[in-house]
């Protein structure tokens, strides 16, 4: 290969600018007291959210994700993070209840709420709230039930995040005057109570009903947040660790730090909703100082996770593998000088995708593979990996095509996956076991993205066959050849992966082997490789029928991979996920269209007829 | 007459063909499951013999897990005979596919021997009943000895409800004999045979739920899994050097 040192110098300038722009992007054209990276500012203020602390960026972008369906928001016509988007909902409630901020695609209920496109206002679900609710606990299994229940999961956690970080009672203008109102009324209150103790006569009701009516206000505010414990944001820390704000006011022996930190929340909460964004400043530096005084944060580990969200690795890492892809499938028509370029980006996606794992396993402390989202993403990078290893020892065009293409895919199902929490949430206790973690999800992770690496070489051979000038035997059994070692190499892995299974589940439940649909689907996918491979050994077929078996083979995987994680029965249901079945049905089609390709056959002089 | 059954039971199509049906069969069994549940599903496709099943309201006879098990130990039995050879590789070949012998064998033993229940005990109290389920019919066993749960601790994630782990700690009581131990999520305790899992909890962790099993046959699948995975990291590894150029 020969190298051509401007291209690969353009090349790897044009990736390191993909791969900053978002980071750039929020850098430069966001607000700074919002979302800086580098310094200090809102968007890196720790909270608990779903038993995790995290920066107030992932907390913002996973309600805002749940809510709109995207991590940004264009409230008053101009984007904004995630973390502005947060502040201003706290400081300016009933402005930004009127905007149509939740998201639902069903046609019917978008009608029902007098909608004019996907999106609806808070205001609107809460007017209509009986009639929504009784449609999504109706149980007739209909689209419009699921839609009205996961618009009802969004306008929750929509609502929930209005009093994350300071609490605006209806009738006083601003958060720090009732904060103010609140102490002053729980002081007389107390007086009250001790004065008409002491001199023997009931208490006048005048003096105690301003502080009943904050008290009724905030318990139920409380109340609302314990029952939706593992979606509420907790912004403020105290002795025992964090609490949300309405329990911090109205606990009673909230240490000084409490008080002040609640008390600068609803300063900065204030000075937001006046616009007065440069004033931010100093209270901000107060709240991290607080945070630092407690001792219970480990800072680099947050803002680790806020530099992440700004990075947004994996977006990047989809529009290089992307490009590579294209470069790689440009360059087997046009000729060898594209594939330095696709190198480059190819090389770039892969560590930007690998480093983005590695950020992953120290923020959890986990291994890569902890639920659907992270082994989605630890496939592709798997594939890439190996693809791009056996492209540079190979130089096989077929290994970087499919392996650029598992990439994209793999991203692109990542990024776009129907929102079902914290892509870093903690571990249901059946898995909360590291060892086993690794041991058998890795293993089987590694041989599911080596099977839809050689079924995709499979399916790019066959079809290329249908387009190829010569005879296309050799080409063919070239990538039989390969194709066979690297499912050799998968039937290992998956083998050993769904066997481990079976003794870690032997360990925790009891049962080495339950038939469940994750299981069977493991198994259907160790018979598949398995019959595959006994096909060629046994020669019970030639080359391309080989090829059509593996190429089908990804139809096997996709099935146990996605498909049951649709179906969402029995004991490995965690995984499951509410919708993607058209685009399930379209990959399985389409995998499917490739089979009749092997049944072409080279009859010499470029008549290429059906066998 | 033999040399045909030889051939036909040797056959590489029946190899194939065995494959190959046996992922359509669990694809059939786990759309079945859907209505049926995964234990009616698994008693009628995988435990079975023959069946008269119906996919979507026509009636179909299939070829059940038992006969296909059955099948594929003799069609490996006698593939080994017409396809063993000398060296690592065939060694390592034979091994892998008695090691899968194996395994079919110890999940037909299994069927017959093993028994699972279930145990609930409220915190301070002790009982000897387990609640059995075998093809979709339950009944109750009593154990050979008692158990009583002393505490049941059930810890979350800070500050969520997301539990993290849940532990039972219990006494064994046989005659005189009193022992205690702790069963933990992804960490059971055996007595006499019997081993009890932490599976789940009830009235707000004032009750646990143990998951029970006596398996003599348990340790044929590890048994089976790992020396299949020794004959294949064998025969790689062999292939492997064996290859001059990669």
């Amino acid at each position: 290969m020969r190298f051509h040192k401007n291209i690969l110098i353009i090349s790897l300038f044009l990736a390191i600018v993909v791969v900053l722009s978002p980071l750039l992007s929020s850098q430069i054209f966001g607000d700074k007291i919002f979302d800086s990276v580098f310094e200090k500012s809102l968007s890196s203020l720790p909270v608990l959210r779903a038993g995790r602390i995290m920066p107030i960026s992932s907390a913002s972008a996973d309600t805002l994700k749940s809510a709109s369906g995207k991590v940004s928001a264009k409230p008053f016509g101009k984007k904004i993070s995630s973390t502005k988007w947060l502040w201003l909902l706290n400081a300016q409630a009933s402005k930004m209840g009127e905007l149509p901020m939740l998201r639902t695609d069903n046609r019917e209920l978008q009608k029902f709420l007098k909608s004019n496109g996907r999106y609806v206002s808070y205001d609107s679900v809460v007017a209509n709230y009986d009639a929504i609710y009784n449609s999504a606990v109706s149980q007739d299994g209909s689209a419009y039930a699921s839609a009205c229940t996961q618009l009802l999961n969004g306008a929750l956690a929509y609502g929930l995040a209005v009093n994350a970080l300071c609490i605006k009672y209806p009738e006083v203008e601003n958060v720090s005057e009732f904060i103010g109102r609140w102490q002053k009324a729980v002081s007389d209150a107390e007086k009250e109570l001790k004065e008409s103790a002491s001199k023997k006569r009931a208490p006048n009701d005048e003096k105690l009903i301003v502080a009943s009516s904050y008290l009724s206000y905030l318990r139920s505010l409380s109340e609302y947040e314990k029952q939706n414990n593992d979606v509420v944001i907790k912004a403020v820390v105290s002795n025992e660790g964090f609490e949300t704000v309405s329990d911090a006011l109205l606990d009673r022996k909230a240490s000084s730090q409490t008080q002040e930190l609640v008390s600068v929340y609803a300063e900065i909460a204030d000075l937001i909703a006046k616009g007065d964004f440069r004033g931010v400043e100093s209270p901000m530096l107060k709240a991290f100082d607080i945070f630092e005084k407690s001792g219970k944060i480990d800072f680099f580990r947050v803002r680790l996770e806020n530099f992440f969200n700004a990075v947004n690795p994996f977006f990047a890492g989809l529009i290089l593998y992307a490009i590579a892809f294209l470069l790689f499938v440009l360059s087997s028509l046009k000729g060898r000088a594209l594939a330095c370029f696709g190198m480059v980006f190819f090389a770039v996606a892969v560590v930007v995708n690998v480093l983005a794992i590695i950020a992953r396993v120290y923020i959890q402390m986990r291994p890569p593979v902890t639920n659907f989202y992270s082994s989605v993403v630890f496939t592709g990078a798997t594939a890439a990996l190996v693809g791009f290893v056996v492209y540079l020892k190979r130089q096989s065009l077929l290994s970087a095509i499919s392996a650029t293409f598992v990439g994209v895919l793999s991203l692109l199902v990542a990024v776009n996956l129907p929102y079902s929490g914290d892509t870093m949430g903690m571990m249901r206790a059946v898995l909360n076991s590291n060892f086993w973690l690794s041991a058998h999800v890795m293993t089987i992770m590694i041989g599911y993205c080596g099977l839809f690496l050689a079924g995709f070489m499979a399916s790019f051979r066959l079809v290329a066959n249908a387009f190829s000038k010569g005879n296309f035997g050799f080409e063919t059994a070239k990538t039989a050849d390969s194709v066979y070692l690297l499912l050799c190499g998968c039937l290992l892995f998956t083998f050993t992966g769904t066997m481990l299974g079976g003794i870690w589940a032997d360990m925790s439940w009891g049962r080495f082997w339950g038939w469940d649909p994750k299981e069977n689907g493991a198994l259907m996918i160790v018979l598949w490789t398995a019959a595959t491979i006994h096909c060629r050994v046994l020669r019970v077929c030639n080359d391309r029928m080989f090829l059509v078996l593996t190429s089908l083979g990804n139809v096997v995987v996709a099935w146990a991979w996605f498909g049951v994680n649709l179906m969402g029965v029995g004991l490995h249901s965690y995984g499951f996920i509410n919708s993607g079945w058209g685009w399930f049905i379209i990959f399985i089609i389409l995998q499917i269209l490739v089979a009749p390709f092997g049944f072409l056959v080279y009859k010499g002089d470029n008549i290429i007829s059906k066998k | 007459m033999r040399g045909t059954l030889e051939k036909f039971f040797a056959s590489p199509y029946l190899t194939v063909f065995l494959m190959f049906y046996c992922v359509f069969l669990i694809f059939i069994a786990t759309i079945a499951q859907l209505e049926i549940g995964v234990a009616k599903a698994s008693s009628v496709y995988f435990e079975s013999f023959f069946a008269i099943t119906e996919i979507q309201g026509v009636p179909f006879f299939i070829i059940g897990g038992a006969s296909v098990g059955v099948l594929a130990v003799v069609n490996i039995f006698f593939s080994l005979f017409k396809y063993v050879r000398f060296g690592v590789v065939g060694i390592g070949n034979s091994i892998i596919h008695c090691s899968l012998v194996l395994l079919i064998l110890s999940g037909g033993l299994q069927y017959f021997m093993r028994v699972e229940g279930r145990v609930s005990i409220r915190e301070g109290e002790s009982t000897k009943n387990l609640f059995v389920r075998k093809n979709a019919v339950e009944h109750v066993q009593q154990l050979p000895f008692s158990i009583k749960l002393l505490n049941f601790t059930k810890e979350n994630w800070e500050g969520s409800d997301i539990p993290k782990s849940f532990s039972s700690k219990v006494v064994f009581v046989r005659g005189n004999s009193n022992t205690e131990c702790l069963i933990e999520m992804n960490s059971p305790a055996s007595f006499e045979g019997w081993t009890f899992y932490q599976t789940s909890y009830a009235d707000n962790g004032k009750v646990s739920v143990l998951t029970v099993v006596k398996n003599p046959a348990r340790m044929l699948p590890w048994l089976a899994v790992i020396a299949t995975f020794a004959g294949m990291i064998g025969v790689f590894v062999a292939r492997i050097l064996g290859r001059k150029k990669l």
